[in-house]
């Protein structure tokens, strides 16, 4: 029995989902508009424990079918899909039976007595910001459903955390340890002394990425980054310093750079003159410093930091005091900073926030060439920088004051509003949040990079303009009874393309998610906003509205990330209009609408 | 001087930041730098120290480049195949290079190297972008390129085998692939 147990299928999941579909673009009458099609996709997963010390995961995915029909046509499943290859005698062959078994998730764990070895393999996992990672080299890895979306295999690597002889030791090794990262090693050692840590980070890289799946995580070029930090902790005060050395491979590199042309003459009159740099060694250097203060009711942040031009960390994803969304950037090439105050009143919370932050060097706006045929003069163009042709750019660090007011109200705050998992453990009968605020942008930036059809990278050759946005977001989640659980959840403002389409959106939208026992119905609505792909960003494409609902039941309550054993019936249904992917123009009707119809049935199997 | 030092380590090997004023192109020669420079889908004219628009030609310079000579043209064009591969600028590359060799507008080492780029550009073409198409200033007229690269394969003695030269009922000339 002892030996059984070391090898198991530990469950089998069933997923059979049909798709009615139409649209306006569907020739015929009646229900001969109407596409049908259906999908299977089958979950084997294993677990094996060759000692106590170690167990391992498996997920195996097996795909039945794959619709053609989807409105949203790229998921997991699309990879079964259309993939047609070329022979040697230059025939096409059906390539679709290569994707018919694919390894969907993986994981292990070893417990040795001087660490513990995880592995991961589409397997989330969580940051180092609390252990002493100033700067954010290690990246929390949790992307939802994005993974299988855009059929990406990350996270993957191994991860090390020292005990006993190791303590404060931790390394994590592999090919996309976060989605976006070069082939990498990470190393963190901190120290405690009485009241104060020291912390000594570094990241090296070691190729660059081959796979790019998102234009949402372009991998960024091959660099090296080394951090060293102190943090010191008193009952009510936590103050940390850290210094920073990255990018030192990009020392020598050439970049261009404009100043503002007074009176007189400008490079091809632009109103600028532009001028051939080179990264130094102090653009490699930065500096941070976190200083955190509680006193009863009243908590303060403040947060500052000077980054060289090339001195780019990380992510910080660490959560202090309250659920702000204004926060700096952790990209070098700036100096700024943000203050928040968080106010607790009883069971409400005042929180007002300041971020400002300013580039040292300033994004690029396009220039044209020219050429002056009577002189034999060439006066080369300008275009906006990227983060793979150049050593650096003006992105997430582009020039900003900030203003954030975030309110809440939670009268259980054992059950934290901003842990990850608060929609499950939240308790009260009614918590929520109201976040208000507003980016002034007075500076455009560089260029994003996006893909092209082929799937060809490429760096758009503008920005959208300067432009203030402002955003508000809501949330609640209502317990009137035990068994009945609401989430409700709204948004509206302002925003900019992540390409270079100058169309400043006004969007909003809501949803409402209900859980009675065992029964779940989740209804959302978008209007005037991106559609669910990352090349609904990069283009600006936009739905005059997105509405979708959601009806299941099953042998138990969905919970987050997990499959239960459930019935359901889904709908999606949107308008297209000029903005929108799919739209197109009809003689005589400019302003017409088209839309597009998904009616959905499933059946989920869970052991 | 100790106290220089580390200013030296931090900033002395940064070189002075410059104007960019523009670049004298009258002396500009034809130099190969690689035995498919301009060919699609070669790309290393971008990385060729002797092409003042490695770094980018916009979309109307190129034309204007075009115009006031064939050493120009080339280092144009062919920069502007690199970003977008397409029939007219694989065409006009070759016909710059074809200029270049019969003009003799190059070191004598290089004019047989020129020639051959050019009849690799003409074929590329065929291969290619055949059905690609080429307009005139205005953008409003359009002709295909595949006859022009065919007569200019003719005109240096390339191998057009796979293709002929036909002309249509109404005049037009036309390239076909033959078995």
């Amino acid at each position: 029995m002892a030996e059984l147990s070391r090898a198991y299928v530990s469950n089998v999941r069933v997923e059979m989902d049909t798709f009615t579909t139409t649209t306006d673009r569907a020739a015929g009458e009646g229900r001969a508009r109407f596409a049908f099609d259906h999908q299977a996709s089958f979950y084997v997963d294993a677990e094996a424990h060759p000692s106590d010390d170690v167990r391992a995961e498996l997920s195996v995915n097996l795909l039945g079918h794959a619709p053609t029909n989807r409105i949203d046509r790229i998921t997991y499943e699309t990879r079964g899909r259309d993939l047609v290859g070329v022979d040697a005698a230059g025939d096409q062959v059906d390539l679709a039976a290569l994707e018919r078994v694919r390894v969907y998730r993986a994981a292990f764990t070893w417990e040795h007595e001087l660490f513990t070895l995880n592995g991961y393999y589409r397997e989330p996992h969580f940051h180092w910001g609390y252990e002493g990672d100033l700067f954010g080299f290690y990246r929390e890895a949790n992307y939802g459903p994005n993974p299988d979306t855009y059929n990406a295999d990350v996270p993957i690597g191994v991860e090390l955390t020292g005990k006993g002889g190791l303590e404060g030791l931790r390394l994590a090794f592999g090919p996309e340890v976060y989605w976006g990262a070069n082939p990498t090693l990470i190393g963190l050692y901190a120290h405690k002394v009485g009241r104060t840590r020291l912390a000594i980070a570094h990241q090296e890289d070691i190729a660059p990425q081959s796979v790019v799946k998102s234009s949402f995580a372009v991998p960024e070029r091959v660099t090296r980054k080394t951090a060293i930090s102190t943090e010191w902790t008193s009952k009510a005060v936590t103050w940390e310093l850290g210094g920073l050395m990255a990018g030192t491979e990009r020392v020598g590199e050439s970049f261009t750079r404009v100043v503002e042309a007074a009176d007189g003459p400008s490079y091809l009159d632009s109103g600028v003159h532009v001028l051939d740099d080179t990264i130094a060694m102090v653009d490699t250097l930065g500096a941070r410093t976190r200083f955190t203060a509680q006193q009863g009711r009243f908590h303060l942040l403040v947060d500052g930091a000077y980054k060289g031009l090339v001195s780019d960390g990380g992510v910080d994803a660490t959560q202090i005091f309250t659920g702000w969304s204004l926060r700096p950037s952790q990209r070098g090439n700036q100096v700024g900073g943000s203050a928040g105050v968080a106010l607790s009143l009883g069971t409400l919370q005042i929180a007002p926030n300041v971020l400002i932050q300013k580039p040292l060097v300033g994004p690029l706006s396009p220039i044209a060439d020219r050429w002056d045929a009577s002189t034999g003069w060439y006066y080369a163009g300008v275009t906006p920088r990227n983060v793979l042709d150049d050593p650096f750019a003006v992105l997430e660090n582009r020039e900003t004051t900030g203003l954030e007011l975030l309110l809440a109200y939670d009268p259980t705050p054992g059950s934290w509003m901003w842990a990850w998992d608060n929609e499950e453990r939240e308790d009260a009968a009614f918590a929520g949040s109201l976040d208000i605020s507003y980016r002034m942008q007075p500076t455009s930036r560089d260029s994003n990079l996006g893909f092209l059809a082929d799937g060809t990278l490429f760096s758009y050759d503008a920005a959208p303009p300067a432009q203030d946005v402002w955003e508000v977001q809501a949330k609640a989640i209502l317990n009137p009874r035990g068994d009945l659980k609401l989430l409700l959840g709204a948004y509206g403002g302002t925003a900019q393309a992540r390409g270079s389409d100058p169309r400043l959106l006004l969007r909003s939208g809501g949803d409402v998610r209900v859980r009675y026992r065992s029964l779940a119905w989740d209804t959302a609505l978008k209007l005037n906003d991106w559609g669910p792909y990352d090349l609904h960003q990069d283009f600006n494409l936009t739905y005059p509205v997105q509405l979708s609902t959601d009806l299941s039941g099953g042998l138990a309550a969905p919970r987050r990330g997990k499959t239960s054993t459930r019935l359901g019936l889904s709908s999606k249904y949107r308008t297209l209009d000029e903005h929108s992917e799919g739209w197109f123009a009809r003689p005589g009707a400019p302003d017409f609408r088209g839309y597009e119809l998904e009616l959905g049935t499933y059946i989920h199997l869970s052991l | 001087m100790k106290k220089l030092l580390p200013c030296l380590f931090l900033v002395g090997c940064a070189q002075p930041a410059t104007y960019v004023v523009g670049e004298d192109l009258t002396q500009l020669v034809f130099v190969p730098y690689s035995p498919d420079e301009g060919v699609y889908p070669d790309v290393s004219v971008l990385t060729d120290p002797n092409n003042p628009f490695a770094g980018g030609i916009g979309p109307q310079t190129k034309w204007d480049v075009l115009a006031s000579g064939p050493v120009h043209g080339f280092y144009a064009m062919a920069t502007a195949l690199t970003a977008e591969p397409t029939g007219e600028h694989q065409l006009y590359t070759a016909s710059s290079l074809q200029r270049i060799y019969e003009d003799e507008l190059a070191a004598p080492e290089d004019l047989w190297l020129a020639r051959d780029l050019a009849v690799r550009g003409y074929r590329s073409v065929l291969d290619n972008f055949t059905a690609d198409v080429t307009f005139d200033a205005s953008g409003t007229f359009s002709w295909p390129v595949a006859p022009l690269a065919f007569e200019g394969l003719r005109a240096l003695g390339g191998d057009t085998s796979g293709f002929a030269l036909l002309t249509t009922d109404d005049g037009q000339q036309v390239v076909v692939a033959t078995p």
